[in-house]
């Protein structure tokens, strides 16, 4: 039976917004007459260190989802959905056959990229699912991260919500369709 | 006494269709892990994936076994003497269908040829159910074990039912 390609993509632009958007929230709502200080250290901006510690956040979370999805990736035989790849020696490292520590590039324009295969019974509605519960669990690793340095008491609550996200991943992509009947 | 002397035999080519047996097989299992009971959502899966990429050369080794365990249960209708001194085991995984060539007494009758037919179909399907309960969900596999029980013990009474006509040789005692 053919597989059926689904391809996940995630803009790092919208990841981003997210975490600063959360951490903003948080910031704002934790604020007191003695914790400006704190409260600012909180707010995660566009600042070179920032932005850096995020993007290391971002590239270890996306390489923890693709491990939790590994079910489904079928790296070696790439075809590759990602842009402008044609899968020959130039692209080993999206393939699969090379790695590296190198954070991921920042930009408005980049994104994120998961190629998984699924087998043919796969139920396709759960495809919105998949994508929004990959972006919540990134943006949640990232944010747990990023109060992990700056405000530890909310950390543990973001590592819950990412353990949870995944959660419902696997169970939207072990949604199966009923078989159909063959014409003879 | 019985006599198994026929003069003539009638006979017969029943072929089972891979998607035939593959839309009951996918659908039993399809069902089995909708109902199982499991919080695990991966489990479930694997049961219902029966039909999936490389799920399917299992089920065609399994179906190649069930095919030749029938031929065998049926070996006493069965035209073909041994005719291949060598073997292997290669099979054919897109093999579309299973023959069953069979030498049937000629007084049997076609409502029997339509049961073995049936018989045959549910066999099959059975067998490779149950081969994929014992690896994927064994809390259902003594449940198919039965049936496949069942349904050969069918087949053989189907036989000895009709095709096994009995003639008494007159005997004065």
């Amino acid at each position: 039976m053919a597989k059926k390609p689904v391809t996940i993509t995630l803009y790092l632009s919208e990841l981003k917004y997210d975490v600063h958007n959360k951490t903003y929230l948080t910031g704002r709502s934790r604020q007191g007459d003695d914790n400006f200080e704190l409260v600012a250290a909180m707010q995660s901006n566009d600042d070179e260190e920032d932005v850096n510690q995020l993007l290391r956040s971002i590239g270890n979370s996306f390489n923890r989802l693709k491990t939790e999805l590994a079910e489904y990736i079928i790296e070696d035989e790439c075809q590759c959905c990602l842009p402008d790849c044609s899968c020959d020696s130039a692209c080993d490292s999206e393939c699969g056959n090379e790695g590296d520590n190198i954070q991921i590039e920042d930009g408005d324009d980049e994104v994120l990229t998961i190629c998984l295969k699924m087998p043919s019974n796969y139920n396709t509605a759960t495809t919105g699912t998949i994508s929004q519960e990959c972006h919540q669990y990134i943006v949640n690793m990232t944010v747990a991260e990023w109060f992990n340095i700056t405000n530890k008491d909310d950390s543990k609550e973001y590592y819950q919500m990412a353990a949870a996200n995944v959660g419902v991943i696997r169970k939207a992509l072990s949604k199966r369709l009923r078989p159909k009947r063959a014409e003879v | 006494m019985r006599c198994c002397k026929y003069k003539e035999r009638k006979h017969v080519m029943l072929t089972m269709l891979k998607s035939q047996l593959m839309y009951d097989i996918r659908t039993g299992a399809w069902v089995i892990g909708d109902v199982m009971k499991t919080e695990d959502d991966h489990d479930r899966h694997q049961v219902q994936d029966i039909g999936e990429d490389n799920n399917v050369d299992w089920v065609a080794r399994q179906l190649d076994l069930v095919h030749g365990l029938i031929l065998q249960l049926l070996s006493k209708y069965s035209p073909q003497l041994v005719y291949s001194c060598e073997d292997d085991d290669v099979i054919d995984y897109d093999n579309e269908e299973y023959r069953y060539p069979l030498a049937l007494p000629i007084k049997m009758k076609q409502v029997t040829v339509k049961y073995l037919k049936e018989l045959i179909h549910n066999l099959m399907v059975a067998w490779v159910i149950m081969d994929w309960m014992s690896i994927t969900h064994k809390d259902e596999y003594q449940t198919w074990v039965l049936k496949v029980e069942d349904l050969k013990e069918k087949l053989k009474d189907a036989l000895d039912t009709d095709g096994g006509i009995t003639y008494l040789r007159p005997s004065s005692f």
